[in-house]
């Protein structure tokens, strides 16, 4: 019953490459119910957006804090866009130089936002505390937690590339990691066209 | 007219009991039959099996592939230009794959990882729910363990040779 089940070590260069172009395209799919979920987590929070008074989007949010969370994700966005170009080449010095500072920016990021969290919790403004707040700490806490998974696994992959070296699957695994993070940046913009900037306009 | 009567003398009844009694051999006369066809079939059933997949010269593409299908369910990707593709195929002598354009094809090999890290994300999800916070914690956790050991090393793919695929196609 069990046919040949061969491990990838034992495949030729082009067939690995066939089984690694086949991640990516289910790794594309992957991202599509990503942006299933989120697309729901936007809906929820347009719907409750004059909902749950007395909060509303209204003079909540500092934006000086906002431009700088944006500034940072996208500058690890660019940083990850060099980890790609220089995995290409097969530079495992430079992959791990901008692999690292990518992961840095994004910690960053993290912290960026679980202070914003803080404060907002600090002044009243909660989760529990109406339903527009509550499902605006699932959307962007949602997106939060989709970056700290994207820096634990780029971690992960750090030490992997140190300990043993560039291989195919590392490439191939980064690739798809970049894809992950593109996917964060993309939906990050999302967030703050519409949650940031109409609590201001 | 109840069903069940011992006698009955309702002579206009009587034409129509002896259409309804015709219908009944008609009926008889079927079941005969099947009970015949029943017992050639049984008879000749090694000698009448189809080995093709294909016993009623099928139109559509369900019928160019066993049931049930291969793991790889196509050997040869068909290409689909209209509703009945397999009768197209079969107007141009293509409804089989030539030996010659048979490759190996690789799978991804079995593994449990997926469902596993379903039911924790699952679990998750309702721990944040119902706030239960060390139950969200350890599924976070758990999942995050299952991602890093799963993609850790090359996981084993199931290839498929030509001959392999030729034994099952019966070329």
């Amino acid at each position: 019953m069990n046919n040949s089940s061969f491990k990838k070590s034992d495949l030729t260069q082009e067939a690995a490459l066939e089984v690694y172009e086949n991640r990516l395209v289910g790794f594309w799919f992957f991202l599509m119910t990503d942006v299933i979920i989120f697309s729901l987590l936007f809906a929820t929070y347009i719907v409750m957006q004059n909902k749950g008074l007395p909060h509303s989007a209204q003079g909540l949010f500092d934006l000086r804090l906002t431009a700088l969370e944006t500034f940072v994700l996208l500058t690890s966005t660019l940083t990850f866009s060099f980890v790609t170009v220089e995995s290409e080449e097969k530079n495992k010095r430079r992959v791990l130089g901008w692999l690292s500072s990518s992961l840095l920016l994004g910690l960053l990021f993290l912290s960026l936002e679980l202070y914003e969290f803080h404060q907002l919790i600090q002044a009243g403004h909660g989760p529990q505390e109406s339903g527009f707040l509550s499902s605006f700490f699932i959307l962007v806490g949602t997106h939060g937690l989709h970056v700290l998974i994207g820096v634990l696994m780029g971690s992960v992959m750090t030490y992997r590339i140190i300990k043993r070296d560039l291989t195919p699957l590392a490439q191939s695994q980064l690739q798809r990691l970049g894809l992950y993070w593109h996917f964060l940046d993309i939906i990050w913009i999302g967030i703050f066209t519409v949650v940031y900037l109409p609590g201001v306009l | 007219m109840p069903r069940r009567m011992d006698h009955y003398n309702v002579s206009a009844w009587q034409p129509y009991l002896i259409l309804a009694a015709i219908g009944a051999l008609v009926i008889l006369l079927g079941v005969i039959f099947l009970g015949i066809q029943l017992k050639f079939s049984i008879r000749d059933r090694k000698k009448r099996k189809d080995t093709s997949g294909d016993p009623w010269n099928g139109r559509t593409l369900e019928w160019s592939t066993t049931s049930p299908p291969p793991p790889y369910n196509f050997a040869i990707l068909p290409k689909v230009t209209s509703l009945d593709a397999f009768w197209k195929m079969k107007l141009k002598g293509r409804a089989h794959p030539h030996i010659d354009e048979i490759h190996d094809i690789s799978l991804p090999g079995p593994t449990s990882m997926p469902i596993l890290f379903a039911v924790l994300v699952f679990i998750f999800g309702f721990s944040m729910v119902w706030n239960i916070g060390w139950l969200a914690i350890l599924s976070l956790l758990s999942g995050f363990t299952l991602l890093v050991t799963h993609t850790s090393e090359e996981t084993p793919e199931q290839i498929y040779t030509v001959e392999e695929i030729k034994r099952r196609q019966g070329i």
